[in-house]
């Protein structure tokens, strides 16, 4: 239940939600309801003055259509495929207040998304299992584990090789360094 | 003591010698400096406090938490500029990528010719930095927290021969979450929260959370305190009134919140500068696809920036955040989000910091909030371009086969011949996709109280007993990450008030 979208706002968002929701056959999580919760959070955590400009965002996008697909019918009655087509102009709109308008809004619809347990782990993105990895308990201990035991190899033999500092020299200087050291 | 706005039941009247508007990177140095020599201080936090515990990778529960506006600040211009900063007891030194540098001596050298800040040298600036760095922990990261981009991106660097450094980073014993943005959750990067915060808690200070400062007071030309509002941290709403009556008042709200409120309680403009000369080293950046898997995400990020060009205005580093963020600025949505975004493992992301050639400004919206105002020029413009062609050039040498661009209509070059494209393609400054975490200038300091806000210790020039330490101090575009710099000069400040006291605390 949405505490920060009124009902017209919530459908607009349900509608972009389910325009712009990145999915593929085969793969179609049901992340709606977490993308709707996210976009109300935002919506409740942004300042007075965007409370108020996200929502006519909404309203020129819901009704834009009649402007900019000579379409009487608004947005979230639009067929999905009509949807599709009517972003996509915003996106590729000559006009830039058109394409940070729906830039904003992609980014409300795609943060939850991504941050949506079966699609980070459908990307490979396994924080979990690397945080568990390198994780020491004390915070004066150093790492144990290397993130990424070839890139720690090639950075310690860098060190020995004392190619691997903080170089005192001044950009432009960056041969110079080079060379000295080869 | 932290106090924040639940615990709060009724409005709110304090006293204190100094009141420190802000917990970031200059608010929490001056505030520990001055309390840790017996001064009675407050700090008034917009921000909720949070601690470590509270931190997780999840950008959609961060991001509303941790950030100013939930991260939709934005400066507008053609193209408009993606702002973030922080807005929680520690400010952005909580969100940002740890990156520690001293200003560079041209720089000073700027300071000196251009606005007559003759004492600040290297030499008298490197106690400062010193003492900073030893509180926060400066050190480059170790070769455990590194991942394989970083290794990737050394090795191209090096193979161009462009000068590539290691990054000086404020952490202990970095074991390479890459979550620096969203709060560290083992506080092994050492933030204003867990450094400056407690030692200036240790020493008796107060610290007001969610505390939005409306007013700084002022009797006769001389600041006495600050009106404001206990806000509730959900609906950021007004709950009490906040009435503080202050010897000093220190203004620590960033180059952009400072102006506003000096400009609301119409205080230090005699110069009509306060606003303006806003700068904010505005970034760039791309996407290299690889063949091979990297999991850039696994391991500190920015460990690394190239300084070949840093005299030519570009500075660049890899950048490790999360998916979230990345997909934002890929093409699309729908079937090609998801298909760009399977290649996660496979993308390295690099990014360009571009020097300030140009000034915007800062101006106060009649119900209070700033709004940032700035457009690129044609050298800037220049640059980002070239930032791109270097960076792409960096991404092939490494073995990429593809990179996705910030543009509108060029989205992606397939090799090294394709680089030239970004120069021939005609890419106008409104389709640049760009964004930035830095801003200074809009209350410069200046030894000709004509063209500055402040002078060469952060006191503004037409008001007693009101100083401006943040961002907004610093009169020049920096090229490199500020926040060292910010606290250092803080420090500074404070150290100039504690040798003066009869002067400031009477």
């Amino acid at each position: 239940m949405s505490q920060n979208l009124s009902r017209g706002t919530e459908r607009i968002i349900k509608a972009l939600i389910e325009t712009l929701k990145p999915r593929k056959p085969g793969f179609d999580p049901a992340a709606e309801e977490f993308m709707l919760q996210v976009a109300d959070d935002f919506l409740g955590a942004l300042p007075s003055h965007m409370k108020i400009l996200f929502p006519l965002g909404l309203r020129l996008l819901e009704y834009g259509t009649l402007i900019f697909a000579f379409s009487p019918i608004p947005f979230s009655r639009m067929s999905l495929s009509k949807r599709e087509q009517y972003i996509k102009g915003w996106m590729d709109s000559k006009i830039p207040l058109r394409r940070d308008l729906i830039k904003g809004m992609k980014a409300i619809a795609l943060t939850g998304y991504y941050a949506f347990p079966e699609v980070m782990n459908h990307i490979g993105y396994n924080l979990e299992e690397h945080l568990k990895r390198i994780n020491v308990v004390d915070l004066n201990t150093p790492p144990a584990v290397a993130c990424d035991a070839e890139a720690a190899k090639y950075f310690r033999e860098m060190d020995k090789l004392g190619k691997w500092g903080i170089v005192d020299g001044l950009p432009g200087k960056a041969k110079k360094y080079f060379e000295e050291r080869e | 003591m932290i106090i924040t706005g639940d615990q709060v039941s009724k409005d709110l009247e304090e006293k204190c010698q100094v009141l420190i508007i802000g917990s970031g990177a200059a608010g929490g140095a001056i505030g520990a400096e001055l309390s840790e020599a017996g001064v009675d201080v407050i700090i008034l936090e917009e921000g909720g406090h949070y601690t470590s515990k509270d931190f997780v990778p999840d950008p959609s529960k961060m991001i509303p938490m941790l950030y100013r506006d939930a991260g939709t600040s934005v400066i507008m211009g053609s193209p408009s500029i993606i702002f973030s900063e922080g807005c929680c007891v520690g400010g952005s030194t909580v969100i940002n990528g740890g990156m520690c540098w001293r200003v560079p001596e041209k720089i000073l050298k700027r300071w000196n010719l251009e606005f007559g800040l003759s004492d600040i040298t290297p030499k008298e600036l490197e106690p400062y930095y010193r003492k900073v760095e030893k509180i926060i922990n400066v050190a480059p990261q170790s070769p455990e927290s590194l991942s394989k981009a970083e290794m990737m991106f050394h090795r191209a660097t090096t193979k161009l021969g462009y000068l590539i450094r290691r990054n000086q980073r404020n952490q202990l014993n970095c074991t390479g979450e890459g979550l620096c943005v969203f709060g560290c959750p083992t506080d092994r990067k050492r933030s204003v929260l867990v450094t400056y915060v407690p030692k200036a808690m240790q020493a008796g200070a107060r610290l007001y959370a969610d505390c939005r400062v409306t007013k700084i007071t002022s009797e006769h030309g001389r600041a006495t305190g600050i009106e404001g509002q206990i806000i509730d941290r959900k609906t950021k709403k007004k709950k009490h009134k906040v009435r503080i009556k202050a010897q000093l008042v220190i203004v620590a709200c960033g180059a952009i919140q400072t102006p506003a409120l000096l400009l609301g309680s119409k205080l230090g403009n005699s110069s009509k500068q306060v606003g303006k000369n806003f700068l904010c080293h505005p970034n760039v950046k791309i996407v290299g696809i690889f063949d091979q898997q990297i999991n850039y995400w696994a391991g500190v990020h920015q460990a690394h920036q190239v300084h070949e060009f840093l005299e030519e205005g570009m500075l660049f580093a890899l950048g490790g955040v999360h998916p979230s963020l990345v997909s934002l600025s890929l093409p699309g949505f729908g079937r090609q989000s998801i298909e760009l975004m399977e290649l996660w493992n496979h993308m390295v992301v690099a990014g360009a910091l571009i020097d300030d050639t140009t000034y915007g400004k800062v101006i106060r919206l009649p119900w209070g909030p700033p709004l940032a105002l700035y457009q690129i020029d044609d050298i800037e413009y220049e640059r980002m371009l070239r930032a791109i062609a270097l960076m792409s050039e960096i991404m092939f040498t490494a073995g990429a086969r593809k990179v996705l661009l910030p543009f509108f209509h060029l989205q992606e070059l397939n090799g090294m011949d394709d680089i030239k494209k970004v120069f021939s393609s005609g890419i106008k400054k409104a389709e640049i996709e760009t964004l930035t975490v830095h801003a200074f200038g809009t209350t410069r300091m200046c030894a000709d109280p004509n063209r500055g806000v402040v002078n060469q210790w952060g006191e503004v020039n037409d008001c007693s007993k009101l100083f401006v330490v943040d961002g907004g101090t610093i009169p020049t575009s920096l090229g490199v990450n500020p926040q060292e710099t910010i606290m250092a000069l803080a420090t500074r400040s404070g150290v100039h008030i504690l040798e003066n006291k009869n002067k400031y605390l009477s």
